[in-house]
């Protein structure tokens, strides 16, 4: 434990000199940025080294509070999500050295928010006891909106701050209740002693605890149709912040939901697993399908955490399904294709949300319809993006391509369980997936060509200059970890083991789960494949020269059919290249579009043409508005109450206390 | 414990609040404030008898009642009238009819309140409910009267319930609760006559109905 | 002796305001009897903490654990919003009228410390009664329409209240007859209390919670309080909504020690949760569409008063123990509130707070200040609130209340997103206008002293504090920490 006592204590220095150099901006970010990256290593080589272990080292501080202490300690299935902590946050530190020069006017405010920030996102799964665990989640929750209101003069950032924290303390109130629930069953607030009295609970406490877990912390995490903050949350937040947000934040809903569920609660019936399959799949629809149309890169990332959290939980619902059927074995392989694929995600998410922060630094804008031809201007960045957009469109060899391939197989394993309902489920949930993929692969190409390719469709896009090397640092070790995380999959599953093992209880996830997920399904290697590839690859260019004799390369511009010159006006623009989704998706858009000519002379030669186009927000007003408008106009009525009378005032003075006295007469009150 | 009084003087003390209920009874009928005022001073002067017929402690108390809520306080609440020149009559909220049957409802419920209870001799219930009577019926009265005298009026009629709750007890209230209610009492009467005045400047009337400005 | 001086001081301090005409003086006097009085409040708590309850005056005076953090908490928000009030005052208040003023400051002060210090019940009500007096010239001290109107409001309800809970202390002096002479001492009842008639003590708490219930602003008889809280001078407002509630909760407290030795805990422990809950239910629509800042911290104390009703409901060791603790951190959040609100609408000449924005950035102590007492209000950690909403939460599992403990956490959480909708328009954003002054440093430093106690609160209980709380807690859940 003392390293991490150590990386803590990092952070809090961090903090500390941040307040202290509120005056000089570059030494704050200079010093918070590097004492957060400091610490950020040192948890995670501590947190790395634990990963195996099965010792338990703990910490407990007790005489602050009477009634709880704070607890520590360090599980296998905590310590990969504090290393997951510590990687980005690493990785968001080195980055922001040289990024966060665009916030240096908060300098000193946003090193202290974000070294405190870390610091209580790293101990939340290290908590091993409720009171702590919720300590650390609201100071993480609370470390967070001060960052996403960091520029609160901007309207829409307030209103994403307040929905944020509106949102998440939401969530947070089921958490209370559902620890609440478990205290109440066995006394104490130690998660050990949830761990034993979780299974003997009766079963509708057990669904409710259940349903709570769900709602709770799948809204921390984003699954939809609670994940409405997120995509205005993690935009607003400077691009380093946003990564560790939509690489680790939404992780530790995850983390609390496997925990809970998992290390509490048991197996249990097999509809839970269903109705988290089925949200997870919606989810990963629903993320997917708005991504794809979103212009603004951050907000197209975000939509895309969304849809990944919906994978990762698709995984986890195997998980739970094969466990409520017996099958350990097949639960311990969707459990470790899901912790793999939050692992996966965190890499490739805070590679593009940092790529993407250097893009809209360097070009002053987020919007893509704005952005392009930044592949010249920012060769490198540039590269690194396309790691992560190919990490993201699950191909080969990045890592998306391994978790993905995981999570398929954990689905057609269901048709292996009896009765038709769970296998036609798993049917459906595999098409989901599958649709997910083809539409991210679309997202990823929208984001990059509209991005990167073609001519700078501003003068923003055109005056960028390539990242700071922190930046980019930054970036390369993020994407040789994406290349390396796909290219030795089973060494991570063997590394995943431990933590697999502390939830199902399974001795881990069985040696080379590819070899159990793949018996009969067919397995490959990506190491292999990527020889072979690269061995091809050489052999055509070795082939080519032979045969096409030694030729030289001639540049010349692109043919532009006949026209005296390209503009960029003749590019496409990012709405157009999500059309074909607008319109085979409408029913879920249902967009609307505006043309207005003004025509003076008829509608061929129009002076001015004013157009408007958007699609209708359908979960934010079907779920979120009704019952807000309700709340709302019963509020409005109630306020009838206080008329100002002081006769009405009297009037219910004596109601009450006649109520009282026929209560007392009739003997209700005991 | 004062041994119990002989028959002629609980009847006359039975009599006594009788009547000082039939005048709280009075104050829900009339519209008058003045004659509201007279019926209050009248039921102050007859709980005030019946308290200087009970003896022990209640003698002083009742002698205090009479001096004090049966002339000072209406002199005084008379001359706030006066400077303020409010008109006589005031339409309650509620109908007169209705309102006493509302006042009779709430005698009722105070009365079977008492009678719950198996610990308290018939006397001390019958005084203890009749208190509480005054008091929901002072109570009663100020939610449907107009005029803030109106809330005054019920003040001090639910005062005139403490009064008789603390002479029903049969023992002495230690002298300086005693005190210190007509004390306060007499602070209560003077800081709402100064709010009264106040409220006549400002408002320039004294009907409470405009007294709604605050809402929501 | 430090008893006695506890009350004499504040009331020597009115009377020296009322003599000396001179406002400077008054000023100063003020300054000078509120820290005499919170030094004397400071030594007698430590006294009893160390050698058990003091008496004095032959046992008409009993400071126990409760009555020594009652008295702290009024000393010292006493001495906050005094030190406040001069500056405040200063500009606030017509010529003249500043000696006014403190005289009945002090005087409202004093009558409070004597509520809380007494031994008897007669005497409390009294006292609680002359605290309504006092107080009624505070509030309607700025004279204008809607001052007088709340003062009002204020009085006739306060007043008719509280009468039915003499009426409830009539009947428990009549029902401690049974055992021996009459009496009305706390302590004499507290000990007899298996004796006492329990038909008796049910009506009389009845109407001792309905009576005191009225004055601490439990719902629905809470309707005088928006107003009158709104319209007070903002010092004046700290006190009402920090303290005052407090000492007519307090006389809920004694009462419900009695009754529960005498018919054991479920009856008025019911009662008071069912009062409490009433009263979050009716602070919550309120509180989400209120524009007036004062009016709305006016709704969030009907709301926390509602709390600590409810962990008094939830009975039990840490039930009360959250209670208490909710009672101390409630009354710095919302006292750091109303002087932050008062500052920022002194600078900014105007009241009408839902007009402004970047409180942050033009007042960066104000505002900061503000938004440390908001997010503390909401509950929010690492400050105190959350720590004594959490105790009561957990109580009411452990208790079996699980969905009166939803539901109060429920609420909690719908609250928290109004009083945020409200206040994050005020403190960010991008400024619209310059204050024309900034306020001065001794009106910003007791509020930063506050903050720091809520962060300290939020953070750990320091030892005095928690011994203190258990010796409350086991003074009325008659069990130990268990």
């Amino acid at each position: 434990m003392e390293p991490i006592l150590g990386a803590m204590a990092a952070l809090a220095l961090g903090a500390l000199a941040s307040l202290l150099l509120r005056g000089s901006p570059r030494l704050a970010r200079l010093y918070s940025c590097g004492l957060a990256g400091a610490g950020c290593a040192l948890l995670a080589a501590a947190c790395a080294a634990a990963l195996g272990g099965a010792q338990a080292a703990g910490l407990t501080w007790s005489g602050w509070f009477p009634f709880a202490a704070l607890e520590l300690r360090l599980t296998p299935l905590g310590a990969l999500f504090s290393a997951l902590v510590g990687a980005c946050g690493l990785a968001a530190s080195v980055h922001g050295l040289s990024y966060a020069e665009e916030y240096d006017h908060r300098a000193g405010w946003l090193g202290f928010c974000y070294c405190c920030f870390l610091p209580a996102m790293a101990l939340v799964p290290l908590a091993a006891n409720a009171f702590t665990f919720l300590f650390f989640w609201e100071a993480m929750t609370l470390a967070s909106f001060f960052i996403v209101v960091l520029e609160h003069e901007n309207p829409r950032n307030r209103q994403a701050g307040w929905l944020y924290l509106v949102m998440s303390q939401g969530a947070t109130v089921l958490i209370l209740l559902l620890f609440l629930r478990l205290h109440g069953a066995c006394g104490s607030w130690s998660f050990a002693d949830f761990r034993a009295a979780g299974p003997g609970l009766p079963s509708r406490t057990r669904d409710l605890i259940f349903l709570l877990a769900l709602v709770g912390f799948g809204t921390k995490a984003g699954l939809a149709p609670l994940h409405l903050w997120l995509p205005q949350a993690h935009p607003a937040a400077p691009g380093h912040v946003s990564a560790c947000m939509s690489g680790v934040m939404v992780k530790t809903g995850l983390y609390g939901f496997l925990l809970v569920v998992f290390g509490f609660l048991g197996p249990g019936p097999w509809w839970w697993g269903a109705l988290v399959l089925a949200v997870g799949a919606a989810s990963a629809l629903l993320g997917v399908l708005y991504a794809v149309l979103e212009p603004d890169i951050k907000r197209l990332l975000a939509y895309s955490t969304v849809e990944n959290v919906g994978i990762i939980f698709m995984a986890a619902a195997m998980g739970l399904i094969f466990s409520s059927f017996g099958r350990e074995a097949a639960a311990a392989a969707a459990l470790g294709a899901a912790l793999y694929h939050a692992v996966n995600h965190a890499a490739f998410k805070s590679l593009l949300f940092l790529a993407a922060g250097s893009v809209a630094k360097s070009s002053g804008t987020r919007d893509l319809e704005r952005l392009g031809g930044l592949i010249k201007a920012m060769p490198r960045t540039a590269l690194f993006f396309l790691a992560g957009c190919l990490a993201l469109s699950a191909l080969p060899p990045f890592n998306g391509f391994v978790s993905e391939w995981l999570t398929f197989q954990s689905l057609l394993s269901g048709f292996g369980l009896p009765g038709t309902p769970p296998r036609i489920l798993c049917l459906l949930a595999a098409g989901a997936l599958a649709l997910t993929g083809g539409v991210a692969a679309a997202t990823a190409v929208k984001a990059f060509g509209t991005g990167f390719l073609a001519l700078p469709r501003s003068s923003g896009a055109a005056a960028a200059r390539e990242a700071g090397r922190p930046e980019l640092l930054a970036l390369a070790v993020l994407a040789a970890a994406c290349l390396a995380l796909g290219l030795v999959p089973g060494k991570v599953l063997g590394v995943l083991s431990g933590p697999v093992a502390g939830l199902v209880g399974f001795g881990g996830v069985p040696a080379g789960a590819a070899s159990v997920a793949t018996s009969g399904l067919g397995g490959c290697s990506p190491a292999i494949l990527l020889a072979a590839a690269a061995a091809a690859a050489a052999a055509a260019w070795a082939l080519g020269r032979r045969l096409g004799g030694p030729g030289s390369a001639r540049r010349a511009p692109t043919w532009a059919c006949g026209m005296p010159g390209l503009t960029p006006r003749m590019e496409y623009s990012a709405a157009a290249f999500s059309k074909p989704f607008r319109r085979v998706f409408g029913f879920l858009y249902q967009p609307r579009r505006e043309i207005r000519p003004s025509a003076p002379a008829g509608e061929y030669f129009p002076a001015s043409i004013a157009y408007s186009a958007g699609i209708r927000q359908l979960i934010l007003e079907t779920l979120y508005h009704p019952p807000a408008r309700v709340l709302m106009r019963f509020s409005h009525a109630a306020r009838r109450l206080q008329a100002g009378s002081i006769n009405l005032y009297l009037g219910y003075l004596l109601v009450a206390l006649g109520v009282l006295l026929a209560l007392f007469l009739s003997g209700r009150l005991g | 414990m004062t041994a119990a009084p002989p028959f002629w003087i609980a009847q006359t003390v039975t009599f006594l609040t009788a009547l000082a209920l039939v005048c709280a009874f009075a104050l829900l009928a009339f519209r008058s404030l003045h004659l509201g005022i007279r019926v209050y001073a009248a039921q102050s002067v007859l709980l005030g008898l019946a308290g200087v017929l009970l003896g022990g402690g209640g003698v002083g108390m009742g002698v205090l009642a009479i001096g004090l809520k049966g002339a000072v306080i209406p002199w005084f609440l008379f001359k706030m009238m006066e400077e303020i020149g409010v008109r006589r009559e005031s339409d309650p909220y509620v109908p007169p009819a209705l309102s006493l049957g509302v006042g009779v409802a709430l005698a009722l419920l105070s009365y079977a309140a008492f009678k719950a209870l198996p610990g308290l001799s018939p006397s001390v219930a019958g005084g203890f409910a009749l208190s509480l009577t005054l008091m929901l019926l002072g109570l009663w009265s100020m939610a449907v009267g107009r005029k803030v005298i109106a809330q005054i009026l019920g003040i001090l009629v639910v005062e005139n319930g403490l009064f008789v709750a603390a002479i029903s007890t049969e023992f002495r209230l230690p002298i300086f609760i005693e005190l210190g209610l007509a004390f306060d009492l007499l602070i209560a009467v003077m800081v709402s006559s100064l709010l009264v005045s106040r409220i006549r400047e400002t408002y320039l009337s004294i009907d409470s109905e405009r007294l709604n400005r605050l809402k929501g | 002796m430090a008893l006695l001086s506890v009350c004499l001081a504040p009331l020597l301090t009115a009377l020296a305001c009322l003599l000396d005409r001179d406002d400077r003086a008054a000023e100063r006097i003020n300054v000078m009897g509120s820290a005499a009085t919170f030094a004397c409040a400071a030594l007698l708590a430590a006294g009893v903490l160390r050698r058990g309850p003091l008496l004095a005056w032959g046992g008409f005076f009993r400071a126990d654990a409760l009555s020594a953090f009652m008295i702290l908490i009024v000393a010292f928000l006493s001495l906050v919003s005094a030190l406040y009030s001069v500056a405040y005052m200063r500009r606030e208040a017509p010529a003249g009228a500043l000696h006014w003023y403190y005289a009945l400051y002090h005087a409202f002060t004093s009558t409070m410390l004597l509520a809380v210090l007494v031994d008897n019940l007669g005497a409390l009500w009294i006292a609680i009664e002359a605290t309504t007096l006092a107080s009624t010239f505070l509030v309607g001290f700025h004279r204008s329409r809607h001052a007088v109107e709340a003062a009002w409001k204020y009085i006739v309800l306060c007043t008719v209240g509280i009468a039915f809970a003499l009426l409830g202390t009539f009947l428990f002096y009549y029902a401690s007859a049974r055992g021996g002479a009459p009496t009305l001492s706390w302590i004499g009842l507290a000990g007899r209390a298996g004796e006492l008639d329990p038909g008796l003590v049910r009506l009389g708490f009845i109407f001792v919670l309905f009576g005191y219930g009225t004055k601490a602003g439990l719902a629905p008889m809470h309707t005088w309080l928006p107003d009158a809280h709104s319209q007070a001078p903002t010092p004046v407002s700290a006190l009402l909504s920090g303290v005052l509630l407090k000492c007519a909760l307090y006389g809920v407290l004694r009462f419900h020690i009695l009754a529960a030795r005498s018919l054991g805990p479920d009856f008025s422990s019911r009662l008071l949760l069912g009062f409490g809950l009433l009263s979050l239910l009716v602070a919550t629509p309120f509180i989400l569409v209120q524009r007036d800042f004062k009016r709305l911290l006016a709704y969030h104390s009907v709301e926390h008063v509602g709390i600590v009703a409810v962990g008094l409901g939830f009975g039990g060791f840490w039930g009360v123990y959250g209670a208490m603790l909710h009672l101390l951190n409630h009354a710095l959040a919302k006292a750091l509130l109303f002087l932050g609100v008062g500052d920022i609408a002194r600078s900014f000449g105007s009241r009408r707070l839902h007009r402004f924005s970047g409180v942050l950035t033009v007042l960066p102590v104000t505002g900061a200040l503000f938004l440390v007492g908001a997010l503390a209000l909401a509950g929010l950690p690492p400050l105190g609130l959350f720590v004594s909403e959490f105790i009561i939460a957990a109580q009411g599992m452990r208790s079996g209340h699980a969905a009166a403990c939803g539901l109060l956490v429920g609420l909690i959480a719908v609250i928290l997103a109004g009083l945020l909708y409200h206040v994050m328009p005020v403190a960010l954003g991008a400024p619209r206008r310059r204050p024309p002054e900034r306020p001065s440093w001794l009106e910003s430093a007791p509020l930063a002293v506050v903050a720091v106690l809520l962060l300290v609160l939020g953070l750990c209980i320091p030892g005095p504090l928690d011994r203190t709380l258990s010796a409350i807690a086991e003074l009325v859940s008659g069990g130990p920490r268990g």
